[in-house]
Order: C-alpha cells, then sequence, then structure tokens
C-alpha cells in the first residue's frame, strides 16, 4: 500500500550527523508514552504503530507508518513527554539521530525546516479528518472517513481497486470500533455497493 | 503569538473584521492566505450529513487559523466561522512564505506551533475513539487545563459553553448536560452557576 514519505530524510544526512541505525524484534515498543522525546526517529525497514490502550486495556491506533516515515517528531519541538506509545509491528530496522543533533541538522539545512512543516501539516490534515470521522457515533462513517482518507494518497484515481491493506483488526482499532462491528459494517457497505470484498480482501 | 503583528504588517497583511457567523473560509477553498487572529474567536468545524455540528478547535487572540493547510497542496478539510467580533490579519500565501523563507527562526517557531496542534489532535483522537460521553468530555477537560499553572482540582474554569463542549466532543447536547450532572455527582467536576470547575 502508497504511504507518503514524511519526514523522509535522506539516510546518508542523517548518518553524517551521528544518526545510528538500531534493530527491533516485532511487539518491541521504541517508546513508552509519558516518556521525554530524545531522538528524532525515522524508519528504514519494517512498521511501527503509535497506539494509546484505554483503562480496560482496549487499543487505539494513531497511525502505521513505514519504509522512510518519521513518527513522534512533534514532541521534540515541544516540552511534552509522548502522550502514545510506538510499537514495532514486525521485525524493523530505525535510524535513530539525538535531538541536539536533529536541531543542527535542520539549522544547517534550511530547506528540511520547510519539509518538516509541510510533514507536520500532512499529520495535522490526517487527524482533521479522521476526527471528524470519530466524532460520528455510525460506524459506517468512521470507516468511510478512514478509506477516504487512506484512497486520498493513491496515484490513480480508479473504482474499487484501491487495496486496503490492514486487518480487520487494524480497523478497528483505528477507528476506535470492536472488530465484530467493523466486520458487519464492512459487509452492510459492500451490500450498498460502496466497496469490493474479494477473498477476504477489501477493495475501495 | 505566533507572528510579531508588526512583522506581518510590514510584510503586506491587512486588518480584516468579522462579524459573529460570519465565515472567514470554508471547507472545500483552496487556501491563499495566512490568517492570524487579532481579537477575537474562531471556531473550526465540520458538519455531517444531519448538519451536526463537529468543532475542530477553538482559536482566540494571537493564535493562526487553518495555517497547516498553507504547506501542503489539498483544499481546507474545515471551515472557519467567526464566534465574537473578530479581527484578523491576512497575509497573502506567498509573501508569508517569503517572510518565512527570510527568517529561520521563524520557521522554527511555526514547527513548534504545529506540534503543539498535533498533539492537541493525539489527546483528542484518543479520546473521541471512546464511546463513552465521560471519557470524551474528561479528555477534552483535561487537555484544556494541562496548559494552565494551577492543577488542582476545580481550580480551572472551563471557558466553554455546554453546547460547545458537547460540539468538541461529538456528543449530543442533551448527552453532554446529562453526562456533566453525572461527574458533578462522581465529584469530578463542581458546578457553581452553571459554570464547570474542573
Amino acid at each position: 500500500m502508497k504511504t507518503i514519505s514524511c519526514m523522509n530524510i535522506d539516510e546518508n544526512l542523517l548518518y553524517s550527523f551521528g544518526a545510528e541505525n538500531k534493530g527491533y524484534k516485532k511487539h518491541e515498543s521504541v517508546f513508552r508514552e509519558e516518556d521525554h522525546a530524545f531522538y528524532y526517529f525515522q524508519i528504514s525497514e519494517g512498521k511501527v504503530k503509535l497506539n494509546n490502550y484505554n483503562e480496560n486495556g482496549k487499543e487505539f491506533i494513531h497511525n502505521i507508518l513505514g519504509k522512510k516515515q518519521s513518527f513522534g517528531e512533534a514532541m521534540l519541538f515541544l516540552n511534552q513527554d509522548y502522550p502514545i506509545n510506538a510499537i514495532c509491528l514486525e521485525d524493523s530496522r530505525i535510524i535513530r539521530l539525538p535531538k541536539n543533533n536533529f536541531f543542527e541538522m535542520i539549522t544547517q539545512h534550511p530547506d528540511l525546516s520547510l519539509e518538516m512543516n509541510a510533514c507536520l501539516s500532512q499529520e495535522i490534515f490526517y487527524k482533521l479528518k479522521m476526527m471528524q470521522s470519530l466524532a460520528s457515533q455510525n460506524p459506517m462513517q468512521r470507516l468511510k472517513g478512514l478509506l477516504d482518507y487512506l484512497k486520498s494518497y493513491h496515484d490513480e484515481d480508479c473504482h474499487q481497486c484501491f487495496h486496503i491493506a490492514f486487518t480487520r483488526q487494524q480497523i478497528a482499532n483505528l477507528t476506535g470500533l470492536r472488530v465484530e462491528t467493523v466486520i458487519r459494517a464492512l459487509k452492510k457497505m459492500e451490500k450498498e455497493g460502496m466497496l469490493t470484498l474479494k477473498d477476504r480482501k477489501i477493495l475501495y | 503569538m505566533v507572528i510579531d503583528e508588526n512583522i506581518l504588517i510590514s510584510a503586506g497583511a491587512e486588518t480584516r473584521r468579522y462579524t459573529p457567523s460570519e465565515v472567514i473560509f470554508f471547507e472545500g477553498d483552496i487556501p491563499n492566505y495566512y490568517y492570524q487572529i487579532v481579537k477575537g474567536e474562531v471556531k473550526l468545524n465540520n458538519y455531517n450529513e444531519e448538519g451536526k455540528e463537529f468543532i475542530q478547535n477553538i482559536l482566540s487572540d494571537g493564535e493562526s487559523c487553518g495555517e497547516s493547510i498553507l504547506f501542503i497542496e489539498k483544499p481546507y478539510p474545515v471551515n472557519a466561522e467567526a464566534i465574537t467580533e473578530c479581527s484578523i490579519l491576512r497575509l497573502h500565501k506567498s509573501a508569508f512564505f517569503n517572510l518565512l523563507n527570510q527568517s529561520p527562526e521563524l520557521y522554527m517557531e511555526v514547527s513548534s506551533f504545529l506540534s503543539e496542534r498535533l498533539y492537541y489532535k493525539f489527546i483528542m483522537m484518543q479520546s473521541l475513539s471512546s464511546q463513552n460521553p465521560s471519557i470524551r468530555l474528561r479528555g477534552l477537560m483535561d487537555y484544556l487545563k494541562s496548559s494552565q499553572k494551577d492543577l488542582s482540582p476545580y481550580s480551572f474554569l472551563v471557558p466553554l459553553t455546554r453546547q460547545q463542549m458537547a460540539s468538541l466532543t461529538g456528543l449530543c447536547v442533551e448527552t453532554a448536560i446529562r453526562t456533566i450532572k453525572h461527574m458533578e455527582r462522581d465529584k469530578i467536576v463542581r458546578i457553581e452557576n452553571r459554570k464547570i470547575l474542573y
């Protein structure tokens, strides 16, 4: 599935400012809620989810990120601890650059500042869209919000050919719904001609 | 304050006045300007198919609105509507980027500001994902209170109407009112002259 590469900084530039490449196992956390932000993180291989658990242990996923994407960088600019966990969904390699080196790099490469702002803006845009759909009590509305957003990064405008490469459980956790509700709502959306289900794959 | 008003004015910004419920920009409009509130309150909102309002954020003196969309090639995903009488500085997009290109410090300030917006959304999305009205309302109040110096119980006067609290959390106003009463009984909030203390 196509993902936006944001903030995709040239790996050699990161290394020249002292970044290291670190291996993580599946399920291992990169940082935890309430940790201080000490590093800029960029995925070189693998997948990471940003999540929270509520009082009942129910998981909410904020985002799933892949190769060439950064995460948690907003907290470098704030005096706030992480409001989220970052957990590897598969064995991953992540480049990390200490906070001070990151700011030195940005100061020496002003073009990165513009890119940084574009990247933060992109994330805000996603959250504006997702908050709107999360505010709805209607499961189909919530799902449509997520699918529309994901599809908006697809290059070709096609009719029900965009493959949603998330599991039902991940979709449930991204929209704050129970997995049973997601399965039922997806079937209903298929019946209403909003999407196609083919070998359990969701085409939108 | 995001950007010094004098800097904006010398870069060519004009001051515009808006009356309550006047629209500054509509969802779907192409962003052409940077907006910064001199005085007044503005809400960013959406309406769903049934016309129910969802408020994304309420902004006031010294805050910019919709600035994040200038950095990406997308139409506005929200409306911006004046709540009170507003006076707003408006600077053309190209002049705004010229200004940023001349000043790396300003770039950094914009980054911090965008990061703050994102932080709010991390907190609010988490509480919106819950179906429980009390968790949604507490998420909102926790966030608003987190910028206060005094964090002791009931020290924070929630500066919102019940309707605004409902629209910020995706609840019906009746649900919000009922839940706030339950929260008073559970000693989560105190209510004095209809004002909510958290």
